[in-house]
């Protein structure tokens, strides 16, 4: 478990609050939500692994 | 570790290049806007209180501005005096042909100075004179929706370029 992704994560998120902001400012307001999203799935993607690891080791643990 | 920054930087200063490019459109637009309503008035003082015969005109005012309007005013004078093509409207056309396909004007800009050649040199003074009050009324509007596309979008492409960089930057690293 390295802190990295969290580092990661959370530049992500900055850029893309700069990014929805700027693109509201110019009116364009579809486009703002749509890079809400990409991020959301980027970031998604990024602990994806990691979600699906927890998910393994509670299973192991409770011997599902 | 060092490749990894150097390509990064070379990521980020590519990316927001690409942005300000875009952005340079719009500026680049309304700057060649501007310059053909300087290029006409030019033109219409040659016509109306100089009674310069065309092709004449078209080669002093090539000679008074900037680009990429002296090459354009240049070939309709080389055109005319050349005797290339039967009438005015053709030789207007065929430089507008050579010149301004590249260039960073929308389709009713074109259509504008299209439209214009048909009528330039067909009538006496007073009709002239009106034909260019009436493209002057029409340059302005194409002028002031030129202006509000540039502060809408110029900011928002410079910016969008650099932090597109950093995102992929981060992704990537």
């Amino acid at each position: 478990m390295d802190v990295n992704l969290i580092f990661k994560i959370a530049a992500v998120g900055i850029v893309i609050a700069v990014l929805n902001n700027v693109l509201i400012r110019s009116g364009r307001d579809e486009m703002a939500m749509m890079t809400t999203l990409t991020g959301l799935v980027v970031v998604l993607m990024m602990v994806i692994s990691l979600i699906s690891r927890l998910f393994d080791t509670v299973r192991t643990m409770f011997q599902l | 570790m060092s490749i990894k920054l150097i390509g990064g930087l070379i990521i980020i200063l590519s990316s927001s290049l690409i942005g300000t490019l875009l952005a340079n459109k719009y500026i680049i637009r309304t700057k060649i806007l501007k310059t053909l309503r300087f290029s006409f008035q030019l033109l219409e003082t040659e016509i109306i209180y100089g009674s310069t015969p065309l092709p004449y005109a078209f080669n002093n005012i090539s000679l008074k501005i900037d680009k990429p309007w002296n090459t354009f005013f240049q070939e309709v004078s080389e055109n005319l005096l050349m005797r290339k093509y039967f009438t005015m409207e053709e030789a207007w056309n065929s430089a507008m042909n050579n010149h301004l396909e590249l260039s960073f004007l929308n389709k009713a800009d074109i259509e504008l100075i299209k439209n214009f050649g048909k009528v330039i040199g067909k009538s006496d003074t007073e009709d002239q004179k009106k034909h260019f009050l009436l493209m002057y009324a029409q340059l302005s509007k194409l002028e002031e929706e030129a202006e509000t596309e540039r502060k809408r979008n110029e900011k928002m492409y410079k910016s969008l370029g650099l932090l597109l960089g950093i995102a992929i930057y981060i992704i990537l690293i």
